[in-house]
């Protein structure tokens, strides 16, 4: 942790609904796109663009299948995922303790 | 959502709330493990064997489930029946939290209720034999508590520092949890060698719901599975047979001791029913 908290605050995942996902896939072993998309209140194409760039900076594994007929998106956490949320939320947290003093 | 540090903070409070309040399946298990448990005295119909006829008690497959009290009808049945029932319990489970899954939109991580589950079945069912096998003592293992207790004791102990070990350091998680489970699962033995009653199928559904309360993170759980492994110990070293007036049927007898630890998740399981439709409403 650096001296001035705003420095350890990740752009890729500070964004507030970037967090969002990763704190509900935190809480999951998989959660399906519908269901993040209900609970961020974000429209598909918005959702759909924050999930890409997590997948892309390799912080959620994205699996597709079927359930019936119906094509169902599954949003998983990995490992690197996991560290960056732990890493925001300690910084949040240093923030709030450093706007407290 | 908010940008400001500590309302951000408390809102991924609120959203970790909801994703644990929507995945949680808990009334499921402990109902389904609550009847299998209530079911289970139908199995123990005693034998009246005949004045002067010789009766020959099978062995069964798993010993550790032998009722030593009654010579029973159906002395396999007994052992298969609570080999089943864990495994069919487990199994269950894991297919009702899928299904869950597919109809909320979030599915709850079980890897760490069934390597529990698979631990201390192992544990309790394999692991006391064996550890019989491997510790030489000039009597029973069951007599010689100065050589059991601090197997169990020891080995809990480190058990409990593996798993330590394995949330502070990433890079020895897999060694530690590897550690943490082999040592409980010697643990669960030693601790097997006095579950006499032959009920130590409650020690491994007693496990798997601590786990479990764990992974939901469940207050609730976690109160009824303490109150279900205070409850299994009492029924598997003393029980509540010797208060029912005698009788030798040995159905009346089990469910005297198995009642309590039964209606303790049956209770549970329904206060959970009951909060989740709360929850929906």
């Amino acid at each position: 942790m650096s001296a001035y908290p705003t420095n350890d605050l990740n752009d890729l995942v500070h964004q507030r609904h970037r967090l969002g996902i990763l704190t509900i896939a935190a809480e999951s072993k998989q959660v399906e796109f519908g269901y993040l998309r209900e609970a961020l209140d974000l429209t598909a194409g918005n959702l759909s663009r924050h999930v890409t760039v997590l997948h892309e900076a390799g912080l959620v594994d994205v699996h597709k299948g079927y359930e019936g007929k119906r094509p169902r998106t599954w949003v998983s956490i990995t490992d690197a995922g996991r560290k960056a949320l732990a890493d925001e939320i300690a910084a949040l947290r240093a923030l709030v303790a450093r706007h407290d003093d | 959502m908010t940008d400001d540090p500590a309302a951000l903070l408390g809102d991924l409070r609120q959203l970790r709330r909801k994703v644990r309040r929507d995945r949680s399946g808990c009334a499921f298990p402990l109902l389904l493990f609550g009847m299998l448990i209530l079911a289970a005295p139908l199995c123990y119909e005693t034998i009246r064997p005949e004045i002067g006829q010789v009766y020959e008690r099978a062995a069964g497959p798993f010993p550790v489930f032998r009722y030593i009290w009654l010579p029973l009808k159906h002395e396999v049945l007994v052992q298969w029946y609570w080999m089943l029932a864990l495994l069919a319990g487990f199994g269950a489970t894991m297919w009702w939290y899928r299904r869950r899954a597919a109809q909320v939109g979030v599915e709850t991580d079980l890897s760490g209720y069934l390597a529990a589950a698979g631990a201390g079945l192992v544990g309790v069912v394999f692991g006391v034999p064996v550890l019989a096998e491997t510790v030489t003592v000039s009597n029973s293992l069951y007599s010689t508590p100065e050589v059991n207790l601090p197997i169990a004791f020891g080995s809990a102990a480190g058990s409990v520092v593996a798993f330590f070990l394995g949330t502070r350091r990433a890079h020895w998680r897999p060694v530690a949890v590897l550690a943490g489970t082999v040592l409980g699962m010697i643990t669960l033995a030693a601790i097997g060698v006095y579950l006499v009653n032959g009920y130590s199928a409650l020690l491994v559904i007693a496990v798997a719901m601590l786990v479990l309360a764990w992974v939901e993170r469940s207050h609730l759980v976690a109160v009824t599975a303490a109150l279900f492994t205070a409850a299994s110990i009492h029924a598997n070293l003393q029980g509540f047979a010797q208060l029912v007036p005698y009788t030798d049927d040995g159905r009346v007898m089990v469910l005297a001791d198995l009642a309590l630890p039964a209606g303790v998740l049956i209770i549970g399981g329904v206060i959970a029913l009951l909060m989740s439709r709360r929850a929906l409403a």
